[in-house]
């Protein structure tokens, strides 16, 4: 144990991790703040759609009956009432010859329009409108989703080619009303954010912990650590501690960029379905979307895991850094390709991925990572130096 | 000769080689695997190299004299070189220019230059419109297509690959002496410390080598499979090629200079090397101040990651903004722009040159800040 701490200390270098803490933050600057920006700020109507779904969350709970639908749809008036208000309010719609609501709908079916009517047209949505317009976008969007649901599914079912199992999930979806669930069309911002998170997941991890090996046989360290009472059962040891390095360094990348995610303002629906009727996406099996995140950080973990379990096979090979991360690079693409191209593509969705694929590409990382490290390990014990 | 034993240390790391050879790999992968179309630009090659690359009339007449095929080619071919028209022509690149810096908001001295660059580009264009220009071959229809895949992809994948062998290995170079125990063996010798200038000029030259290594095999996958043989002496300003940016959508792709094809990709290929060059010498100045070559690459790796970030950080109104667009990881990003006006991104006309010689002299000083702090460093 007190071996197994000693290597963990030299794992966790305050150098080290500090560059590793500036390279989350670029990182995070660069590739993971534009999907929480994009799920509760910038993307119209989606960000006042996820709205009306956190209103109905509050009023309805996790699904939206028919009848409560229809007490929902009361909310159209009032958004009518308003945008109506600024119209007879701001000079702009005047100048247009735009009076009411009634004019902005016409205007929207006429592609030829002028450039005050243009003007018009889009002021409606935005700030100084309190995005009025796109608000009421929103709710007829959620109202032809919710009524003509069972239409799509079956365009889904006859268009899209779907395998036998995926058609009956299909009908499931509709038989046991899982589309009554509000959640709204976040996946696809959400997905993305937990794909770049095991990104980063898997190369923080690989820079902690993969120096480790190779920096005790560049200092020809190792021959003294097999000449102690230890013996070869170090490496056993150093095994251990990256494997929990690993782990423990995803554990606090979790909680860091999961309370970033919290910004989105997307956390409350984490007890919905996410098979609901506002979304395009339906998976293999009944899911919450909390459940969601909870595969996606699984994920995560295995590849971090696994990767670091064959980093340390790629440290055993090396005998200096620059050499070590000559190997490390490819690898990393390597991993990045299965993750970003297959596993995080849409993992559990129909029409797009395989339950079986998603899963089984990983446990087999998992399972070569560490049976590897395991044969390196026991190659090492055998080898005369 | 020392230089040609430290060129001897690279050879001999096997790792180095492993590297490139996965790197190669990649690259023809994915030329193979990508979905080229080529059969058409090969045809459109062919009549190039019958019909040369002006589109006159007797270009007409000459693919008029080419056989029917199955395929369409030359119908299509015929078709929108009869529709071709000089781009250039009335084309207003002023107001593109205000358009960038509107985006920006961007008052006072930036404007004035971005004006100004604008301006001097109005009159390039309006040249480019007496010469006619635009009245050339390229690809025909598959030009947009093609030179985003040669300059964007191919060249992207190039110049990335080079620039991480540049660093590790210049890198591996300088802290060899540290890993093999032969530090005070090293500079204890009649050379010295000196012996960093040719690691230096060592590095340099091995990070060039290995982007040729890189560059010929994949270049030659690329060309083997797109024939570009018929329109090398194309202009790259082609009426059918375009830039994109979301600010003015498709325009004219515009240089500072008139190109041909060929001389476009060895200008390209000129500001790679330079490119290159320059992170191995960056690679160096770290390499020199950090003993620990580990963390050395990480801090080349954070200092592009910053440069890549900073201009998001800091807005178009200034000129922050537009200096960290001048840095080596940057102009990799904006590779598909190198000698046109580099549109909102770029503050400076000849961004590319600029942004290499800013590099390279910001790189040497700190290399020689590096270096003299290296000769007065107790080593034992």
């Amino acid at each position: 144990m007190r071996i197994l701490l000693l290597e963990m200390k030299k794992i966790w270098r305050g150098r080290i991790l500090l560059l590793v803490a500036l390279l989350c933050g670029l990182y995070s600057v660069l590739f993971m703040d534009f999907y929480v920006g994009h799920i509760s700020i910038t993307d119209h109507p989606g960000a006042e759609t996820t709205e009306l779904a956190g209103y109905m969350l509050d009023h309805y709970g996790a699904t939206l009956e028919p009848d409560e639908f229809d007490e929902f749809m009361r909310l159209r008036p009032q958004f009518v009432a308003e945008a109506n208000q600024y119209i007879a309010e701001m000079p702009v719609f005047r100048d247009a010859g735009i009076y009411n609501y009634d004019d902005i709908v016409v205007l929207s079916q006429n592609l030829e329009r002028s450039e005050a009517e243009e003007r018009a047209y889009w002021v409606l949505g935005m700030e100084q409108c309190n995005y009025v317009g796109y608000r009421i976008q929103a709710i007829d969007s959620i109202a032809e989703n919710y009524t003509s649901f069972g239409t799509r599914i079956n365009t889904m079912l006859y268009d899209e080619p779907l395998t036998a199992s995926e058609q009956i999930r299909v009908r499931e979806i509709v038989s046991l009303k899982e589309y009554y669930s509000v959640f709204p069309d976040i996946i696809e911002y959400t997905k993305d954010y937990f794909k770049y998170l095991a990104v980063l997941c898997v190369l923080t991890s690989l820079i902690l912990t993969s120096p480790l090996v190779t920096l005790d046989r560049a200092r020809k360290m190792n021959q003294l650590q097999y000449a102690s009472a230890t013996g070869r059962g170090i490496l056993t040891r150093q095994l251990f501690a990256t494997l929990i390095s690993s782990l423990l360094l995803t554990l606090i990348l979790f909680v860091i960029f999961g309370l970033l995610f919290t910004r989105a303002g997307t956390m409350k629906f984490l007890r919905c379905d996410i098979n609901g009727f506002i979304g395009n996406s339906f998976t293999h099996i009944p899911i919450t979307y909390g459940g969601y995140i909870g595969v996606l950080l699984v994920l995560s973990l295995v590849a971090a895991i696994a990767s670091s379990a064959l980093a340390f096979v790629f440290s055993r090979f090396s005998d200096s850094l620059v050499t070590l991360i000559f190997k490390l690079i490819p690898f990393f693409v390597a991993v990045d390709l299965v993750s970003v191209l297959l596993v995080f593509n849409r993992p559990l969705m129909i029409g797009t991925s395989n339950a079986l694929t998603d899963f089984g590409l990983y446990a087999i990382l998992l399972f070569i990572g560490v049976a590897v490290a395991a044969l390196a390990l026991r190659r090492e014990r055998r080898v005369d130096i | 000769m020392v230089f040609l034993y430290e060129l001897k240390k690279l050879a001999a790391t096997p790792a180095l080689w492993g590297f490139i050879m996965l790197c190669v790999a990649f690259n023809c992968f994915i030329t193979i695997t990508q979905e080229s179309g080529a059969g058409y630009p090969n045809f459109v090659s062919s009549v190039g190299k019958t019909a040369g690359t002006t589109l006159d009339r007797s270009f007409q007449e000459m693919l008029a004299a080419f056989p029917d095929d199955a395929d369409g080619f030359k119908a299509a071919l015929q078709t929108e070189t009869a529709d071709a028209r000089d781009v250039f022509e009335n084309y207003d690149i002023i107001e593109i220019g205000e358009r960038y810096i509107g985006v920006h908001n961007a008052d006072g001295k930036i404007a004035e230059i971005f004006r100004n660059k604008y301006a001097d580009m109005q009159t390039h264009v309006d040249s480019l419109a007496a010469a006619d220009e635009s009245m050339s071959l390229y690809f025909g229809g598959g030009t947009y297509y093609l030179h985003q895949s040669l300059f964007g992809d191919v060249f992207g994948r190039l110049l990335m690959e080079s620039m991480l062998c540049a660093s590790l290995l210049t890198l591996l170079l300088f802290g060899y002496e540290r890993s093999h125990n032969t530090e005070l063996t090293a500079y204890s010798s009649k050379t010295g410390r000196r012996l960093l200038l040719t690691k230096l000029s060592a590095s340099i030259t091995a990070s060039i080598i290995a982007f040729g290594l890189l560059a010929i095999v994949s270049l030659g996958t690329y060309f083997t499979l797109n024939d570009f043989s018929g329109i090398w002496r194309s202009s790259v300003s082609s009426g059918f090629n375009k830039m994109h940016d979301l600010i003015a959508g498709m325009r004219p792709f515009t240089t500072w200079r008139s190109f041909t094809v060929l001389g476009y990709f060895l200008a390209c290929t000129g500001i790679s090397i330079g490119i290159v060059a320059a992170i191995s010498l960056f690679s160096a100045a770290v390499g020199v101040f950090l003993r620990n070559t580990y963390v050395g690459f990480m801090i080349v790796v954070l200092f592009n990651a910053l440069c890549v970030v900073a201009p998001i950080a800091f807005s178009g109104r200034t000129f922050i903004h537009y200096i960290f667009t001048l840095s080596p990881i940057y102009l990799w990003g904006l590779r598909i722009r190198w000698f046109t006006d580099g549109s909102a991104d770029t503050l400076w006309k000849n961004f590319e040159l600029l942004g290499l010689a800013a590099s390279g002299v910001l790189f040497l000083i700190l290399y020689l800040t590096a270096n003299k702090h290296f000769a007065r460093r107790d080593l034992s």
